[in-house]
């Protein structure tokens, strides 16, 4: 499936322009809850990547997760969690059972490496502002 | 064979300066925002069921692969 880049005009290029970034809108789901998210498709994270306040919105008590380090590139270490929640992307109509490192960082919700970009194949079309997502069979 | 591309939600009329690096929900249409705040907690609270998209807005600022130091 294709998509088209998001145009941010709050937030310029060093020329100017509006930045464009490869979004999504997914649900997550934890047990009798479900929400809509809007994430960053993000090839630089290790593995996806959320806010801690995305686990206690689903009631998920991160003293029960394992605790993991997380750096950034500016080298400084996060508390994070790891734990395990149900996405799907709109229009894909598959939902998947991702790992995901909650940080106490207060960031986007990003789809990184493992798990995401395990089970999809990304295609990045920058040049013409559309990227593709789609399942690969490894098989 | 053409693919369809899914278009992305044109949030450019709803998105302002005071929303920056905040939390907020948007109608499933992207029409309007219903509540935006600093903790997603509390913009969870304040859409109280109501369907929403929730997002977090980035500041006005270049990004790195996983650097968290802005926040």
């Amino acid at each position: 499936m294709k998509f088209e880049y998001l145009t941010d005009v709050n937030s310029k290029t060093t020329s100017g322009q509006s930045k464009k970034r490869p979004v999504v809108e997914i649900t997550i789901s934890h047990g009798s809850k479900s929400r809509e998210y809007l994430a960053v498709i993000d090839s630089g994270a290790d593995v996806t990547t959320m806010s801690a306040e995305v686990a206690e919105v689903f009631g998920i008590d991160l003293s029960t997760c394992v605790r993991q380090r997380l750096l950034g590139i500016s080298g400084v270490p996060q508390d994070s969690y790891v734990g395990y929640l149900d996405i799907s992307v709109k229009k894909l109509n598959e939902t998947l059972k991702l790992p995901v490192m909650f940080t106490e960082a207060n960031i986007p919700i990003l789809l990184g490496q493992e798990g995401f970009f395990d089970q999809y194949r990304i295609k990045f079309e920058k040049d013409h502002d559309i990227f593709e997502v789609y399942r690969f069979n490894r098989d | 064979m053409e693919t369809d591309i899914i278009k992305s939600p044109d949030v450019s009329r709803i998105v302002e300066k005071q929303h920056l690096n905040k939390w907020v929900a948007f109608s499933p249409d992207y029409a309007e925002i219903l509540a935006f705040g600093d903790r997603l907690v509390d913009v969870d609270k304040q859409v109280d069921g109501a369907k929403a998209v929730f997002a977090k807005i980035l500041p006005d600022a270049f990004f790195a692969p996983a650097d968290f130091s802005l926040q």
